[in-house]
């Protein structure tokens, strides 16, 4: 025998371990094998000729005092209103392919230029079972968002009226707008705000706006929200878990600022109610924990108002609240001539601001007073089948909501002193912050430039900082990405069952009856 | 099978994706999406291999394991047998939202089953219950089923039942006793729920009955679960429990056979 060949007992070893690996991996192989598709052929993609505008882009008709699209339509409005020639005017999202990256080809017309953003439901009904937010005859389970492209937020003018609170705990309004300031002729958008991130307002018109959606009738509710002039910066997106051909569900969710006349039309004072912040999230058919965030331009959020009482001499007062981060500074400028007023907050990162804003007119009427226009004649008819299933179903869930607040109300019958514990932790008391204000200044405010777009103008550049007068051109020019901020956000029901349900069998109870709620 | 079923959970669980501001995984989805929603020679392809609404769904399965098919029938937990089951089950849509349906769900089986020099056992089962059948893309694919077929855009069918009653009726021959005497053994799954997701080529199922009860000849108290896995038309199955009352015993069976895809379910619409 020769003595090379022999082997060693360890070498025997390895080499048993290296054939059962052998047979290990084979085996894998096959399964492999077995397991993969056949290479499939990739069909032909058509090219497209450049379309100047795809039928779902945005179009700015301008924009606002922060920089972002005012008022922006759909590229197949825009086209048609033109008469665009070769140019998309179908209107139908189904037949049309979402780019939601830059390295997708579509095999049929592209329904956008620039990519929009995706927000899907992570929650575990959705992604283990398909049970939630997956009935879209389009398979998309959440929202599809124009944000990133578009610096991540656009402002509309128009009307609000109240819709209902929903289950996501969502103050849900209803944005009409005329063929002039819409994103299409005459439409009606979602307005989605969750309640719990603007809950300690204390701003009168919040305050009684949350104790009405909590505590009242949807009908109470509407009647006190009415249909108000409003000014909302915020998210553009579709809810396309209900998208379908007929019903596209537009939405601005979160929104980031608004500004909402709660004074009548022909008064002496003009009311405002305001708020911005430069996060929040999109509701329950949306990645779980994810805030979106707003990087304003140079901290700052800016707001033109019209003034719409009628008398010559303006005087304007203000009082302003701050939650979150810092101390954000607010000022006034009016200018008689316009008859308008801007608000200008310099709001720190993670910082929320919300107050009142009083325009004062008195003495002889002025010649330039603004005529208070009409809101358009929508409203119910944008109401499709598809969003009265969806009341069916917000019906079963209010019911379900109905059925805690009963228990909490037996709860609370029993220990009416650590129910009163749980309303101020929980509920809030309208807490408020520091906010310095500077004494409001007279003088002519230069609406942001713009210049008018053609057919052949492409689609133009969502925001070009060099035409918008107030920003600051020398500082950054360049649009940021989003500061990262934590995810997960802590409740202040979590924080009160986290510190009270070990100490006292009522919170105990509240916070079992919560926990089911939630379940 | 619980501890198991628990891990399995878990470990889905902890698949959950989790993205950032908007990842590329969501973007590939949202592509995906589009491209199903566009691209209709890509479409069809996958509906070749993968049927959004089969009428009939045949399993033919050879059966092995511990001495009764469902740990119901005999006590006597040491011997081994083998088997054949035969089962068909089909969805009748009541109400269709896009490419999901829901309705009812039936099914029926044939089963024998047979302890050499034990027992021998026919007979059938009835499912009734509700069904939820969703075709299109998966919003959830954890990397390990990447890794056995990778693809950047894939669609899957997803069926979630939970049958409400499932009802057995078996005919037991006791073979020890030399009269070889007949019992009827009647038993009744209550509340079983269970899952199949189906790609293009392989697919796999769970189910979970913890209501497991034989009426008659006495009344018995069992808990199973089932995994199955299936390649092209190859079907490998485990199906595990306990028995609980009156006494404690476990018992398992392994299935191997095929599975067949046949006629278009009718749905509203169609």
């Amino acid at each position: 025998m020769v003595p090379g060949l022999v082997m060693a007992p360890a070498l025997r070893s390895a080499m048993a371990r290296s054939t059962h690996i052998s047979i290990c991996l084979a085996a894998v192989a096959i399964i492999a094998l077995v397991a993969c598709p056949k290479p499939t052929t990739e069909p032909a993609r058509p090219t497209f000729e450049r379309a100047p505008i795809r039928r779902y882009d945005l179009v700015r008709r301008g924009y606002d005092h922060n920089g972002f699209a005012l008022n922006p339509q759909f590229g197949w409005h825009f086209n048609r209103e033109n008469g665009c020639v070769n140019s998309d005017t179908a209107s139908n999202p189904t037949t049309c392919s979402w780019r939601f990256s830059e390295d997708h080809v579509p095999t049929v017309t592209p329904c956008n230029t620039l990519i929009v953003d995706p927000d899907f439901s992570n929650q575990w009904s959705t992604w283990m079972f398909g049970i939630t937010c997956s009935d879209s005859p389009m398979l998309y389970t959440g929202h599809i968002n124009w944000g990133d492209s578009y610096r991540g937020a656009v402002t509309y003018e128009g009307w609000l009226s109240w819709d209902e609170y929903a289950p996501d705990n969502d103050y849900n309004f209803l944005l009409e707008t005329d063929a002039q300031h819409g994103p299409s002729s005459e439409s009606v958008m979602g307005v989605e705000i969750d309640e719990r991130e603007i809950r300690d307002f204390s701003t009168a018109w919040f305050s009684q706006l949350h104790e009405k959606a909590l505590k009242e009738s949807t009908d109470t509710t509407k009647q006190f929200v009415g249909r108000r002039e409003v000014v909302l910066t915020g998210l553009l997106g579709i809810d396309a878990e209900h998208l379908s051909a007929e019903v596209l569900h537009l939405e601005l969710h979160p929104v980031y600022a608004m500004a909402i006349r709660t004074s009548e039309d022909n008064v002496d004072t003009d009311v405002w109610a305001v708020f911005a912040r430069d996060e929040g999230n999109e509701g329950f058919c949306s990645h779980r924990g994810r805030d979106h965030v707003l990087q304003w331009p140079n901290q700052q959020y800016q707001v033109e108002l019209p003034i719409r009482c009628s008398k010559a001499k303006i005087e304007a007062t203000s009082s302003f609240c701050s939650h979150g981060n810092g101390v954000p500074e607010v000022s006034l400028t009016v200018d008689p001539q316009r008859r308008v007023s801007l608000v200008s907050v310099e709001l720190p990162s993670g910082g929320i601001i919300e107050g009142e804003l009083q325009l004062k007119c008195s003495g002889v009427a002025s010649a330039r007073a603004r005529e208070t226009p009409a809101p358009p004649a929508v409203g119910e008819k944008a109401k499709s089948e598809e969003r009265r299933r969806m009341e069916r179903w917000f019906s079963r869930t209010q019911k379900r909501q109905d059925q805690v607040q009963q228990d909490l109300s037996q709860v609370c019958r029993a220990d009416p002193a650590e129910c009163e514990v749980y309303r101020t932790w929980v509920v809030g008391g309208g807490s408020c912050g520091d906010v310095r204000t500077s004494p409001p200044q007279i003088e002519s405010i230069e609406p942001p430039p713009s210049e008018p777009l053609t057919c052949e103008s492409y689609l133009p550049p969502p925001f070009d900082p060099n035409k918008v007068a107030a920003f600051d051109a020398s500082a950054k020019v360049e649009p940021k990405k989003p500061p990262s901020r934590p995810q997960t956000k802590r409740l202040p029901e979590d924080d009160y069952c986290d510190k009270r349900a070990k100490q006292n069998k009522t919170a105990a109870a509240i916070c079992l009856i919560l926990r089911h709620e939630r379940q | 099978m619980l501890r198991f079923l628990i891990v399995l959970f878990l470990a889905l669980a902890w698949h959950n994706p989790v993205f950032a501001q908007v990842d590329p995984e969501e973007r590939r989805i949202a592509d995906c999406i589009d491209r199903y929603n566009t691209d209709v020679p890509f479409r069809a392809s996958a509906a070749a291999n993968i049927p959004e609404n089969p009428g009939l769904v045949v399993l033919l399965r050879a059966l092995g394991g511990t001495s009764t098919a469902d740990g119901l029938e005999t006590a006597d937990p040491n011997h081994f047998g083998t088997g054949g089951r035969l089962d068909a089950d089909t969805l009748i849509t009541l109400s269709r939202s896009g490419h999901t349906r829901i309705g009812i769900t039936a099914g029926l089986s044939g089963l024998t089953y047979w302890v050499p020099d034990r027992s021998v056992a026919y007979g059938g089962e009835l499912r009734l219950g509700i069904g939820r059948r969703r075709y299109g893309v998966p919003v959830f694919e954890p990397a390990f089923l990447r890794l056995l077929q990778p693809s950047t855009c894939r669609f899957e069918r997803m069926d979630l039942t939970i049958d409400l009653v499932r009802w057995r009726l078996l005919g037991l021959t006791d073979l020890i006793s030399p009269e070889r005497p007949k019992t009827l053994v009647s038993g009744i799954g209550l509340i079983v729920p269970s899952q199949r997701i189906s790609f293009e080529g392989w697919g796999w199922k769970w189910s979970l009955s913890l209501l497991d009860f034989r009426l008659a000849p006495s009344f018995h108290w069992g808990a199973s679960g089932s995994l199955e896995w299936s390649l092209s038309a190859l079907v490998l199955g485990l199906n595990a429990g306990a028995h609980f009352a009156p006494d404690l015993r476990g018992f398992a069976t392994l299935s191997a056979g095929v599975r067949f895809e046949v006629l278009e379910g009718w749905s509203p619409g169609s």
